[in-house]
């Protein structure tokens, strides 16, 4: 049975982008401790419009996720673009992420 | 008192565990053997599955973590071997076996009561190696349950040892401010990834902080790779010298030495034992060996040298080594294999194209014809004890071990793989559910124990009525499962295994189970029941087998449930089986058929009970020993509980419960320990003669009816001995025990 069955898709999920570099990097962890009693409850976050990623933006989905492991929350990426999904791959980090495409890509 | 109950409980898991486990271990042998041929290794990776699940479920239950924990993991590679993401290779097939081999050394230890701490460290050191064959798990994390890399101090500690891919091992760590600085550790495998292929990558995610405290601009991360590459190490060094401000990179040559990873994951980790261990397992992850302490050359590592830890936790180990993982023992196995095949039965006769068709009859009257041959060749070998030459009994003792040989592969013509029986099952169940309205689906677990022809013929006709009785009572129609919370498609499960000598089929539905006020009160009806009689579940259950229940069913079925049942038992008791029933309200009921492997060939140990002989079956029998002569049962009491190795045992004096004349010296006599499922009892008898092989024939008249009898046999020199009917004479010595023993 397919999982993804199970998610109804009231809200939609945090999204970030479209650039995850070092540059923006203070910024979005600023943004993303914001919303950290959000993500606690729908640990989502929508990478599809993600163009630009660099180690600064992959470290930082690293942190989130054991910050929200530490809440008993897997954060999930939501569409994650092609350019995230090559950069996750390229460090072997796959595993630790479940992509999710609960929504048609755009 | 409770604590000693519950240590009674787990004594009596355990002893039941040792007893299960053997069938398991060569039901996972023969298919870890078979693995790596395209034409059987699918099947046997399902029964191989299925050990593993079996003897890790049992061991959790009777708190063996180390037997636990070797299951688990060999489960998991074997999923992943299922699921396409592993192939089975000699090297992989050899730690499998190695697990296999492990777990049977722990029962061993188990049984003897005895940890020993060689044992323990090779388990540890084994879960190690195929944890990480297997991997972390699909979310990227490594099994919590797992030892830690041992302390270094013992002998046997881990050691990484170059691999054979003929990989660089490349190990960067980068300074704090490296992404200030422009150097990306993306862009540094963009680098490397210009002079060779990056086979294996594991990102060091741990000293990333939490997002509150993280300073998102400077570096946490850092890398443990295995690079492909034929290119010269100047090349790779040349692609890596951008970075060498921002990074300590660390490179070792396909061909470094073990004290070269010693010596890198010391200055990685220093004396930190959790980063060791850590690290440890990331190159495990990455496929670099991981091997034992004692394989390194001494000088190589100075930290390996024992300690003397055995020393003070227990009695010294006799065998430094070999431990059980190492290379040595490892590639000795690589002989092995082929020897284990060939002593394995070869299944690959079972494929069509190779069967010849016999008709049933003549097979029966050649195995007969056979068992009475062995009989007479026993015969001829006991006369030509008393009166022939030397050379005479030779020959003749010849002819009786090839008499025993050809009987014994008559009868294994008459065992067919019980798969066969159960292949049809799936449509029945397809059929009755649908002629109910409802929906199930039938799974069956390990279907490659062969058993007796006629007796496969029994247990699938029997099988027919326990699932169309489940379907028609057990499941609930689909829309009152959804209501109650369950799937919509009713689940029936087979289980097949071998248990001393026996097939024992449990059958499980996820139904609504069995109505007990119902069930006692059309009981009650019938007569069956005195009003107001307490009865345990047990006695419940057993109720559903009554011929006489009048119309009911299983809470809320439409047709007489109970006719069905008792029809079942019949049939499977006149194949001295047996068929238990239990049931859990709301969640299920499981119908468990017990059925002999054989229905006339008995392997035997004879004893004598006062002028008769008797045998009891080989299979059922735990221990032959001398009887404590203090704790014998009472005289005039048959029964009496005696102390056994730390427990009790229910023990039967054979000669008086047979009434029969003790004729031995009364200090000089035996105890033959029989088990019957999780049941144990002492036999006392006055002498034990060895070990019989014979042709079994049933009782005629009304000595079949005794329960403690299961037939006669014709021994070697022309005598009758009667065979004991193990569940009949265990319930005997059980079921109305003497009085207790004080303590």
């Amino acid at each position: 049975m397919d999982l993804n069955d199970d998610i109804v898709v009231e809200m939609p999920a945090w999204a970030l982008g479209p650039s995850l570099t070092l540059a923006q990097a203070e910024a979005h962890r600023a943004l993303l401790v914001d919303a950290l009693p959000l993500l606690q409850n729908d640990p989502r976050l929508d990478l599809a419009d993600v163009a630009e990623i660099d180690s600064s933006g992959v470290q930082l989905l690293l942190s989130l996720r054991a910050t929200l492991a530490q809440a008993g929350q897997a954060l999930q990426l939501v569409n994650p673009s092609p350019i995230v999904r090559s950069a996750l791959e390229r460090l072997g980090l796959t595993a630790l992420f479940p992509l999710t495409a609960d929504a048609p890509p755009r | 008192m409770k604590r000693d109950e519950d240590a009674q409980i787990l004594a009596a898991a355990r002893a039941a565990f040792i007893g299960d486990a053997p069938p398991l271990l060569s039901q996972l042998e023969e298919a870890l053997l078979v693995l790596d041929e395209p034409s059987l290794g699918p099947a046997r990776l399902l029964s191989a599955l299925d050990a593993t699940r079996v003897l890790e479920g049992t061991a959790e239950l009777c708190h063996c973590e180390a037997i636990a924990g070797l299951a688990r993991e060999m489960n998991r590679l074997l999923q992943l071997m299922r699921h396409g993401r592993l192939e089975a290779t000699e090297e992989l097939t050899k730690v499998l076996l190695a697990g296999r081999d492990q777990i049977a050394a722990e029962l061993a230890d188990l049984g003897g009561g005895h940890a020993s701490l060689l044992t323990r460290s090779r388990t540890e050191q084994l879960q190690l190696v195929l944890c990480g064959l297997a991997g972390p798990s699909d979310t990227g994390e490594w099994p919590d349950h797992l030892p830690a890399f041992g302390a270094e101090t013992l002998p046997g500690a881990p050691v990484a040892v170059p691999s054979t891919d003929g990989a660089w091992h490349v190990s960067v760590r980068f300074v704090p401010d490296a992404l200030r600085q422009g150097i990306d550790p993306l862009v540094l495998l963009h680098h490397l990834q210009t002079v060779g292929e990056i086979w294996r990558i594991e990102t060091l995610v741990d000293d990333i902080p939490l997002i509150q405290t993280l300073d998102a601009e400077a570096c946490h991360l850092g890398l443990e790779l295995r690079l492909g590459t034929d290119a010269p190490p100047q090349a790779i060094e040349s692609a890596l010298a951008p970075l060498r401000a921002g990074a300590n990179v660390e490179l070792l040559a396909p061909t470094a030495r073990p004290a070269d990873y010693d010596a890198l994951l010391r200055r990685r980790c220093g004396d930190d034992e959790d980063a060791r261990s850590r690290l440890l397992w990331i190159w495990l992850a990455l496929g670099v060996n991981i091997r034992l302490r004692d394989e390194t050359p001494p000088a190589a590592s100075p930290a390996a040298a024992p300690h003397g830890h055995g020393a003070s936790e227990g009695p010294p180990d006799p065998a430094p080594a070999p431990v059980a993982v190492s290379t040595p023992q490892i590639e000795r196995r690589t002989e092995s294999l082929r020897d284990r095949r060939l002593q394995r039965p070869d299944r690959r006769l079972d494929a069509p194209g190779k069967l010849v068709g016999v008709r049933a009859e003549r097979l029966e009257t050649l195995v007969e014809l056979l068992a009475e041959l062995a009989t007479a060749a026993a015969g001829a070998q006991a006369m030509s004890r008393l009166d022939a030459s030397a050379a005479l009994q030779l020959t003749v003792q010849q002819v009786a071990d090839l008499a025993h040989g050809a009987c014994d592969a008559a009868h294994a013509l008459r065992r067919v793989p019980v798969a066969r029986s159960l292949d049809a099952l799936q449509d029945v169940v397809a059929e009755a559910a649908a002629s109910w309205g409802k929906t199930a689906s039938l799974v069956i677990h390990g279907s490659d124990t062969d058993i007796d022809a006629t007796i496969a013929d029994v247990l699938a006709d029997s099988l027919v009525h326990v699932l169309c009785n489940s379907i028609e009572h057990g499941l609930e129609r689909p829309e009152a499962r959804i209501a109650a919370g369950k799937p919509e498609r009713g689940q029936l499960t087979l289980r097949v295994r071998e248990s001393a000598g026996s097939v024992v089929v449990e059958c499980t539905d996820d139904g609504h189970g069995l109505d007990r006020e119902d069930l006692l009160a059309r009981a009650g009806r019938a007569g069956l029941v005195a009003p107001g009689a307490e009865l345990d579940h047990a006695e419940v259950c057993q109720l559903a087998f009554a011929a006489r229940l009048p119309r009911g069913g299983i809470a809320g079925g439409r047709r007489p449930h109970g006719a069905g049942l008792a029809a079942i038992r019949r049939n499977i008791e006149s194949l001295r089986g047996r068929v238990e029933l239990t049931s859990l309200r709301g969640r299920g009921t499981t119908v468990c058929l017990h059925l002999p492997l054989s229905t006339s060939m008995i392997d035997g140990v004879l004893v004598l009970v006062g002028d008769s002989y008797y045998v009891i079956p080989l299979a059922a029998v735990d221990e032959v020993c001398e009887a404590p002569p203090d704790a014998l049962p009472a005289s005039g009491e048959l029964r009496a509980t005696i102390p056994f190795r730390g427990g009790d045992l229910p023990a039967l004096d054979l000669v008086r419960f047979c009434g029969g004349q003790s004729r031995g010296d009364p200090r000089r006599r035996s105890l033959v320990v029989v088990r019957d499922g999780r049941e144990r009892a002492g036999l006392v008898v006055d002498r034990v003669l060895g070990r019989q092989h014979a042709l079994m024939k049933p009782l005629a008249g009304s000595l079949g009816q005794l329960k403690t009898l299961a037939g006669s046999a014709v021994l070697g020199a022309g005598d009758v001995g009667l065979v004991l009917d193990i569940a009949g004479i265990v319930a005997a010595a059980t079921a109305m025990p003497g009085p207790r023993q004080p303590g």
